[in-house]
Parts: C-alpha cells; structure tokens; sequence
C-alpha cells in the first residue's frame, strides 16, 4: 500500500514534488495507510493539477471568445425571417406527408429565390393532421428576409386558392397563422454571442471550481 | 490544521494525529498536504529548520490573527445557539 501511495505521489505537479514530496514520503512511511489515503491521494494529486493549470482554462476561455467572435464578425450577415401555417392533409401518414410536401413545391416552383435561402420544415404527424408547417427564407438584410418570407408564403396560399377556384382538390389546405416577423438580429450576432457566451461561461465555471477550492483547503 | 499548530510546531503525522484527537477528523494524505500548500501560500504557517525528513511547520503572526478571527466568529455561532435552546 506505500508503495501505491508513492506512486499516486508522483501524479502531483512536478514542482510540488520537488518542494513537499520528501516530506510527503516520509509521511507515508510514518503511517499506517489504508485504501481511502490512496484514493485521497490520488484526489489530492487531481486538485492540485487543476489548482496549477487553473490559468490555462482560463486563458483558453478568453481566447476562444475573442476568436470566435472575430470569426463571427467576418462573416457576412444573414437574417432568416419565418411565418407559420396551418396544413390540412386528406391523405394518411406517408401519402399525406408526400402530398404537403409535393403542394408545397409546386408553389414555390415559380418563385425567383435561391432554393438555399429558403427553408421549409413540417412539425407534426401528418396522419395527426392538422400540422404545423415553418417557412423560413434567409436574406441579408431583415426587411429582405421579411419581405421574402412574405413572397414565399403568397405563393403558397394563391397556389391553394387558383386549386380551389378550379374546383379540383389538392388533398391539401394552408392557412396562415402567423405572418412573417421582422428578425431582430442575424446568424452572425447569433455566433459572435454564442462564442462570447461561451468562453464567459466556461471562464465563470473555472472561476467558481478555483475559488471553492482554495476556500476548502484553507479553512 | 491552525488550530493543531496553536501551541507548538508539529510535523505532518503529528498534525494528522492531533487533529483526530481534538477534532475526531481523519485526514488523508492528500487532504493534509492540500491544506498545508495553501496555508503556506498564504502566509499563515511557516517551515521551521529541521534535519528530520519530516518537516516541522509553525504558524505565523498572521495565521494567528486568522485563526482567532475564525473562532471568534465559531464561538458567537456557538454561544448564540446554546442561548437559544435554553431560551426554548
């Protein structure tokens, strides 16, 4: 057991062992270790690395928000506006999500926009119809991004209504429910704060670790 | 560990035994060796000369006044709640 308590030892910083690490042996072959000092050794070692290196968490967590927002700011600026509609399917299941998403198409087969910028995403079951359904289009500014959206969502409710006008029936009825919102910030403000966050966070939680710490073992 | 060290300087194992002794605490190896780091960091005990392997510490001026100020604090904590249970 002495000999396992030396070598747990020697997983202190190497510094610490040259300042306390005889004094540290000769405590070990005073005493009459058991298992749990191996295992507080092995803790005491771990504390006292993180203790040590506590500067290099938190240099890390100030460079990777600095970094991430320069990044972040040298990408240019996207904003994504979205409105919701409301889809009634008369197919089931697999057939009633094909027949959403071929409407779907159809209606935005006419628009000029860039198929990249435009997003469409079902939330729901179709077969639990009605479901719910998000147009989001992006564009580089707010107000293009809402006007878009609101394109977008045009094209999908004519295409239902000149269906309706023929008195022919697509199995698939849109409502709107919510027009299409005026985004406040882009997905660039969105990373450069999700970066900053970040490293704050992890500078936070670094900071808390250290201090609990040192207040412990001092008192 | 301050208070072990209030009437004399002692060496690790003898800190470890002391503290079991007033204070029923067990401390491991790692736990003694973390405190005693810190409070020598600190300032509050210091290394004495010593030809032993084992290394002799003895508080400090300031680990004093810190020790005092900590027990100070503990016996008002102490009196005010023994008053309370009397008073109950």
């Amino acid at each position: 057991m002495k000999r396992l308590l030396r070598v747990a030892s020697r997983l202190y910083p190497r510094a610490w062992r040259v300042r306390y690490g005889e004094e540290f042996d000769a405590l070990i072959d005073e005493m009459r270790p058991r298992w749990r000092d191996l295992v507080n050794t092995l803790v005491g070692a771990l504390i006292m690395q993180i203790s040590r290196l506590a500067l290099l968490p938190v240099a890390t967590a100030i460079i990777g928000a600095v970094v991430g927002a320069a990044i972040s700011l040298g990408m240019p600026p996207v904003y994504a506006s979205s409105s919701w509609v409301l889809v009634q399917s008369a197919g089931t299941s697999v057939e009633g999500d094909q027949r959403i998403r071929s409407a779907i198409d159809a209606a935005l087969q006419e628009t000029a926009f860039d198929k990249k910028a435009i997003a469409v995403r079902l939330h729901g079951e179709p077969d639990l119809a009605p479901v719910l359904l998000e147009v989001s289009v992006s564009a580089d500014s707010a107000r293009a991004a809402q006007q878009a959206t609101e394109r977008a969502m045009g094209k999908i409710i004519e295409a239902n209504l000149i269906v309706a006008n023929r008195g022919q029936t697509s199995g698939v009825q849109f409502r709107a429910v919510q027009p299409a919102n005026l985004p406040q910030s882009s997905e660039r403000d969105t990373a450069r704060n999700s970066a900053i966050g970040g490293g704050l966070g992890f500078l936070a939680g670094a900071a808390i670790v250290c201090g609990s710490h040192r207040r412990r073992s001092t008192t | 560990m301050l208070a072990s060290l209030a009437d004399g300087e002692k060496h690790g194992y003898a800190i470890m035994v002391d503290v079991q002794e007033f204070a029923g605490v067990e401390l491991g190896p790692g736990t003694l060796y973390g405190a005693i780091t810190r409070l020598e960091e600190r300032g509050f005990i210091k290394p004495v000369q010593s030809g032993d392997r084992r290394q002799p510490y003895r508080i400090t001026a300031a680990g004093k006044r810190y020790l005092e100020e900590e027990l100070s604090g503990l016996d008002a904590i102490v009196r005010t709640g023994l008053r309370r249970l009397r008073q109950a």
